[in-house]
């Protein structure tokens, strides 16, 4: 898999100028690393219930601070804290009870419960010495630090980051993944951070994806179908 | 010449080479974003390699697809996001190959194109040709210049000018082929304006329908078209085949003005010119026995004796001669005929006028025979096989004293003959016995070739097709006909689709020996403009007297009745020369 990776290997990385996240108050936090490894990880919300959107362009720092990583959310679960306590109904089912006021009536419940999420690694990006920031799309060197932060990326970002196509490859050989609904989230939000010039790249992304799924026309018309809609 | 990529325009690019063969041509898949509708068959094409440039002709064009389920299922335009589907698709999915013949390559450092000996390699790529391709593949016209490549037209797409070289045209046999009414009288009179003013060969041309002497009325247009004579002054003489019977004023004075009236004695015509005639005719079989029989007995004057014959005389000689009676009486009333042609007499001492043609094309003049009144085929093609026999003869013996002598100045000045009708003269029957036949086939070699013009060629013999070497194609239709212009020209399958996407008026097909590869153009028009390019900058000639030698005729009839070019010419610039002097010394 790695291989496949190096092989579209970007050869002239996108730059951006790189905003401290801290000072970005469109990029928030949205979450910590709980389970890390290369090719992706899980991480809790901070707040019940308040992921990431399916789809949506997430980064973390590396431990020496410079790198960033960079992955889509694919997979978002909220559930019992501890695996052997499930959760039951509370409600009682009463019509005059709205869904909300379970919450209200058990406060304990934002304690008891957790919001997690998955993220695929796509790619990570390096803070030039011009203070530029440099995709690459390949893996990093090492996965994302344990109980580090992830900030969920601004549509600048985004539109940065999707210049070039070939993260999408990366989602298409990913295991487990539901990389047609993924691929398609991405590239309606994608789409639309670019406002007018959304068309071009929604045709654009989906030739590259054609050419890469030149054996397999039904899984790509799946995709395309998925993504109507999603012009400005 | 270094390729340089950046110099080629982005919007020039067609795709990139796949697949191919030197031998069935190479496959181009065609760039993602070119829409197929813009691409033409018949468009000049440069493929770009390593320290080689190829050059071709596009000839087909193939929808493709990588998956048989896109075509199984293929966006409806009623379907949800079929339009966004179809535009992801196209140049993935689904695709357009050209395909391309290569006939040209230009090596790293060379000047001149060759003809093509190796592919192009994959994903060299693929441009629609610019100006500079043409200028160096067909180069420039510099016939005003006595240089000899003459621009014929134009590209499809261009405004440059695509040059035939004379010289290697003249070299060989040449045809100009196309269906009636698709102007091949045009070209025909294009090819031989550019002939006349470069002087790369004296051409006699048989004009059976008065088109290439003087001014006609265009077809088309309606305009006025001049006529070579009109264009080239006394370079061009006119001989006229008409009726010069006291008695039939009528048709004399419609006759145009020509500086000599064609006349032949039945003693002229030959046992040979009487079986190409089998057709228009209707002899049989044994009518050339016959007819051998009496040459043999009487000599060149089989045909008088054999019409003056009478049923006594016939049958007698018959009886001592061993020939059959049925027979000779039939060729008697047959040739009956060819008696009754005005133009025909009894007994000739010498065929003046033709040993003068001959002289004058020896000369470096050029003759038009016009048929005027006479147009009918019968009469067309004996006298064109009886002068044409006379000019064979003639350059056997010029080209055998070359041969001996080795003098520069013995060298026999090149004739090309232009016949129309060209296949009632060399359809395979009779094309192995015929002058026309012999010349097609080995008279290049004694400094005579022919221009054929046919809008019939699969009634050519196919071993005269094989030997031309230049063809100039208009569109033709007939399955057979285009067979026929393609014998003896490799990769001609791709050609045959160009051939058949041709318009029907002023585009034609150009390849062979003077073309340095297959090219569509647009015919140059025959007009005002033409008429000062192809004038400009010639000098004036005399009028042609024959040298005066053993039997003295010096023939300028015809001549006083008109203005002749150079005369008008000497009047103009001393028109020109007063004004001048009156505007500088007032």
């Amino acid at each position: 898999m790695t291989e496949s990776f190096l092989s579209t290997r970007n050869l002239f990385p996108t730059e951006t100028p790189a905003k401290p996240a801290e000072l970005n108050p469109t990029e928030p936090t949205v979450g910590e690393v709980v389970e890390t490894s290369l090719t992706g990880f899980m991480a809790h919300t901070y707040k019940l219930d308040e992921p990431p959107p399916f789809g949506g362009l997430v980064r973390v720092r590396d431990r020496a601070g410079n790198n960033e990583i960079f992955g889509a959310v694919y997979h978002i679960a909220t559930g019992g804290l501890d695996p052997g306590r499930r959760a039951a109904t509370r409600g009682g089912g009463l019509p005059a009870k709205s869904d909300e006021q379970v919450y209200i009536d058990n406060p304990q419940l934002s304690r008891l419960l957790k919001t997690e999420f998955g993220v695929l690694v796509l790619g990570c990006s390096k803070v030039t010495s011009s203070g530029r920031r440099s995709f690459s799309y390949v893996f990093p060197d090492y996965p994302p630090p344990l109980h580090y932060s992830v900030t969920l990326c601004s549509d600048a970002t985004l539109v940065a980051f999707t210049e070039d196509k070939s993260y999408l490859r990366a989602i298409l050989e990913a295991p487990q993944v539901p990389a047609e609904e993924l691929i398609a989230a991405i590239l309606r939000r994608a789409t639309r951070a670019r406002e007018a010039a959304g068309r071009m790249f929604l045709v654009e992304s989906l030739r590259y994806l054609a050419r890469t799924l030149k054996q397999d026309y039904d899984r790509f018309k799946i995709i395309v179908e998925k993504c109507e809609g999603a012009q400005v | 010449m270094m390729y340089d990529q950046t110099r080629r325009k982005p919007e020039k690019f067609l795709g990139v080479i796949t697949a191919g063969s030197l031998a069935k041509g190479v496959e181009a898949r065609i760039r993602t974003l070119t829409p197929l509708e813009k691409i033409q068959t018949g468009q000049f094409i440069a493929v770009e390699c390593e320290g080689v440039r190829f050059f071709g002709l596009l000839t087909d064009v193939t929808l493709g697809a990588t998956s048989d389920s896109v075509l199984l299922d293929p966006p409806y335009p009623d379907d949800t996001g079929s339009s966004l589907l179809r535009e992801v698709l196209h140049g993935v999915y689904t695709y357009g190959n050209a395909h391309i013949q290569p006939s040209l390559s230009l090596q790293n450092g060379e000047d001149q194109p060759r003809p093509v000996r190796s592919v192009p390699s994959h994903f060299a790529p693929v441009f629609i040709a610019e100006e500079a391709d043409f200028e160096q593949v067909f180069g420039q016209e510099n016939i005003a210049e006595n240089g000899h490549k003459f621009a014929v037209g134009q590209p499809l797409d261009m405004d440059i000018d695509v040059c035939l070289d004379l010289e290697r045209f003249v070299e060989r046999s040449n045809g100009i082929f196309g269906k009636s009414g698709t102007g091949k009288s045009v070209l025909t009179r294009l090819i031989l304006s550019g002939l006349i003013r470069s002087n790369t060969c004296s051409n006699l041309v048989f004009d059976m329908h008065n088109e290439y002497g003087s001014v006609t009325k265009g077809e088309y247009s309606g305009q006025q078209i001049k006529g070579l004579r009109d264009l080239f002054g006394s370079r061009v003489m006119v001989y006229a085949v008409r009726d010069r019977r006291p008695g039939d004023k009528n048709r004399e004075q419609r006759a145009t003005v020509a500086d000599g009236d064609i006349v032949i004695g039945m003693n002229h015509i030959d046992v040979e010119d009487i079986l190409l005639l089998r057709n228009e005719l209707q002899l049989n079989a044994t009518a050339a026995e016959s007819a051998y029989i009496l040459q043999n007995k009487f000599g060149d004057r089989w045909m008088e004796t054999l019409l003056n014959m009478d049923g006594e005389a016939l049958k007698e000689f018959c009886e001592t001669n061993g020939a059959n009676s049925n027979s000779i009486t039939a060729l008697k009333r047959k040739l009956g005929a060819i008696e009754r042609m005005p133009f025909v007499e009894k007994n000739l001492r010498s065929l003046r006028v033709i040993d003068d043609m001959v002289a004058a094309l020896a000369a470096g003049r050029h003759v038009i025979v016009q048929f005027g009144g006479q147009d009918d085929l019968l009469s067309y093609m004996l006298v064109a096989n009886i002068i044409t026999r006379s000019i064979h003869k003639k350059y056997k013996e010029l080209t055998e004293r070359y041969k001996r002598t080795q003098q520069a100045q013995d060298e026999p000045r090149r004739v090309m003959i232009t016949i129309e009708e060209a296949h009632k003269f060399l359809t395979p029957e009779v094309a192995g016995q015929t002058i026309f036949g012999t010349i097609a086939r080995e008279m290049r070699k004694y400094y005579v070739t022919l221009l054929v013009v046919d809008q019939r060629p699969s009634s050519i013999d196919s071993e005269v097709l094989s030997q031309i070497g230049t063809r100039i194609v208009a569109l033709i239709n007939d399955e057979r006909d285009i067979d026929a212009v393609f014998t003896g020209v490799s990769g001609s399958a791709g050609l045959k689709t160009v051939l058949a996407s041709l318009d029907s008026r002023q585009q034609a097909l150009l390849l062979g020996h003077a073309s340095p590869m297959p090219v569509v153009i647009r015919t140059r028009p025959f007009d005002e403009i033409f008429y000062r390019a192809i004038t400009h900058g010639q000098s004036s000639l005399p009028a042609f007297v024959r040298p005066t030698n053993g039997n003295g005729h010096a023939d300028t009839e015809g001549d006083d009745n008109r203005e002749s070019f150079e005369e008008w010419m000497k009047k103009q610039d001393e028109a020109q020369i007063e004004k001048d002097k009156a505007d500088l010394f007032g």
